[in-house]
């Protein structure tokens, strides 16, 4: 693929340069440090209530402060947030070069539009399994200052690989935004999927449909659907499957398209 | 013989079935023109420009750059193109520096140095380090011409590239674009709408109306519209007309949305226009409108073009 490491160095300068990655890295970052304050209010809901962080009558049906719940609860986090906050980084990162017009410099130049596409997709791939590390170690950090009891190494490794197979298989699923943010022209049109597909993939998790729906794979692999619920390897293989279709078709359309923007 | 810059046969993009954008164009730029294309705004100039660097697929006929078929992936023949399509843009968080460091990776320039030069060569110098957000639409449009040139380009495409430039900026970039042309053996193809400054610069001129390439004219056309010539309108124009070459003098006629009047480039009817009325008198054709006239490049546009919209 031709110039494929000319089209990394410079998608990976735009999407250091940008507030935009970041800014999805410090939404993410939310999600251990709500995790956490679960834990708070779990351990000592009256004392959370003197506090005013649980409402009078509220009751959190998270179950009991300990590291399986933190955990659980992170993954699941995981696998729900990362569907919006890494579709909202694959949106920007394809659909800003026809929402800012720099498109046209990225035609009719010797490093190919597949590479460029491609280059895009690692890049969103690298952020999303950098930022998916960081939400893995601030967790264990919260959970730490928190005082969590319930610690295992097996639970903690366990988790580890729940969440980084959630995070992968978002990240796997990605193209797909990748190819509506390209063919609406803009932002919209892969936000509007990844909501759409959340809505879909939990009426779907619902009726036990949710393995045959690639994006609600990763939401049962973190145990959306009960720690229990055993996810086939076809539904991986579904979900990387409808990945790989999504790159191809994604470059497909860059080589194709008649780009007027 | 040596293969063409530039060199469309029978190019057409339609959009749906109501919209014909371009119809049609055959056109053939050599090396080391500068060829300036002409039209007014939706005239089909941008989707031509855009079919030329691969970006639009033509609905019928072809393309030809620098000897090649245009096709969307085509390295070898990219690497030789420089262009500027439409307005100019940038990564608006990123420096003039990074964006011109952006455009040579993506160019494959190894020489990091070819970008401190092209911002010399610009003007863009204490600009280097400043964000593209933060810059004038004159230094964008700076900006994007020094992406344009980065490679050295064989072949320069712009669209409007004196879009937003102040009337020295007009100048640098005419200048910039004359030492392509002279001292770098380039070939510009380039649309404006600045048609004072396509006069001054152009060796050749294609006017594009409606999608279709309606006339060219060449250096000698350009100059001989430059020249002052003598307008007589008369009521009956066949009788003035013969009226003047019985005068021994020799009347072109020249057709315009008005009607048609005659022109008289003769040095004896330029310096006295007096004997050419006295003479149409005499025959019982007296001249309505007399004038000494010197036709722009943008009268005879305009011109033209009215009178495609009132056919």
């Amino acid at each position: 693929m031709n110039g494929l490491r000319a089209a990394l160095a410079t998608e990976w300068l735009k999407a250091r340069r940008s507030r935009v990655p970041w800014l999805v890295l410090a939404g993410f970052s939310l999600v251990p440090l709500v995790c956490g304050l679960f834990m708070v209010i779990l351990r000592d809901p009256e004392g959370a209530r003197r506090l005013g962080l649980l409402g009078a009558k509220a009751q959190l049906a998270a179950g009991t402060a300990d590291w399986p719940t933190m955990l659980s609860m992170l993954a699941q986090a995981v696998a729900v947030g990362g569907a919006i906050l890494f579709a909202f980084l694959t949106s920007w990162v394809f659909g800003r070069e026809f929402a800012d017009r720099t498109l046209r410099g990225l035609l009719a130049g010797p490093t190919s539009r597949g590479a460029i596409v491609v280059a895009k997709a690692i890049v969103v791939g690298a952020w999303g399994l950098a930022i998916t590390a960081w939400i893995v170690v601030l967790g264990f950090g919260v959970g730490l200052v928190v005082g969590l009891p319930g610690w295992s190494g097996a639970l903690a490794a366990a988790s580890v690989r729940d969440i980084v197979a959630a995070a992968l298989l978002t990240i796997a699923l990605q193209p797909v935004t990748g190819l509506l943010a390209s063919v609406g022209r803009g932002y919209i049109a892969g936000l509007a999927w990844a909501v759409l597909a959340i809505a879909i993939a939990q009426v779907l998790a619902v009726l036990g449909l949710g393995a045959a729906f690639p994006w609600a794979v990763p939401g049962l692999i973190a145990g959306a659907a009960g720690p229990e619920a055993a996810v086939p390897l076809a539904s991986v293989g579904l979900v990387l499957l409808t990945g790989a279709v999504g790159l191809v078709l994604a470059v497909a359309w860059w080589r194709r398209a008649d780009h007027t923007g | 013989m040596t293969s063409a810059a530039v060199e469309t046969t029978d190019l057409s993009k339609r959009y749906g079935a109501d919209v014909l954008a371009v119809d049609g164009v055959s056109l053939r730029v050599d090396r080391g023109e500068l060829y300036a294309f002409l039209g007014l705004n939706g005239a089909g100039k941008s989707t031509t420009i855009r079919m030329l660097l691969g970006m639009v697929r033509p609905t019928s006929g072809s393309a030809e750059v620098l000897g090649q078929a245009v096709r969307a992936e085509a390295p070898d023949l990219w690497a030789r193109v420089g262009h500027l399509v439409e307005s100019a843009t940038a990564y608006p968080e990123l420096t003039v520096r990074e964006n011109l460091d952006v455009a040579r990776r993506l160019l494959g320039i190894h020489d990091g140095a070819v970008v401190s030069r092209v911002i010399d060569r610009l003007g863009l110098g204490q600009y280097r380090d400043r964000r593209a957000r933060t810059l004038s639409l004159g230094n964008l449009q700076r900006l994007a011409l020094a992406r344009a040139t980065l490679n050295a380009p064989e072949l320069l495409v712009l669209d409007e590239p004196a879009n937003g430039l102040d009337p020295a900026g007009v100048i640098e970039i005419r200048e910039l674009l004359r030492e392509l042309v002279a001292d770098g053996g380039s070939t510009v193809f380039m649309s404006s709408h600045i048609l004072a400054e396509v006069d001054l610069l152009a060796t050749r001129v294609g006017i594009v109306h409606r999608g279709r390439l309606i006339e060219e004219l060449d250096s000698e056309a350009l100059r001989r519209h430059r020249d002052p010539r003598l307008e007589v309108a008369a009521p009956d124009i066949a009788a003035a007309e013969a009226a003047l070459v019985a005068g021994g003098y020799a009347p072109r006629r020249l057709e315009a949305a008005s009607g048609t009047t005659l022109e008289l480039r003769e040095p004896r009817a330029l310096q006295a226009p007096e004997s050419v009325a006295a003479l149409l008198a005499a025959a019982g054709t007296p001249p309505s409108r007399l004038a000494i006239a010197r036709e722009t490049l943008e009268d005879h546009f305009i011109r033209l073009t009215g009178m495609e919209e009132a056919a």
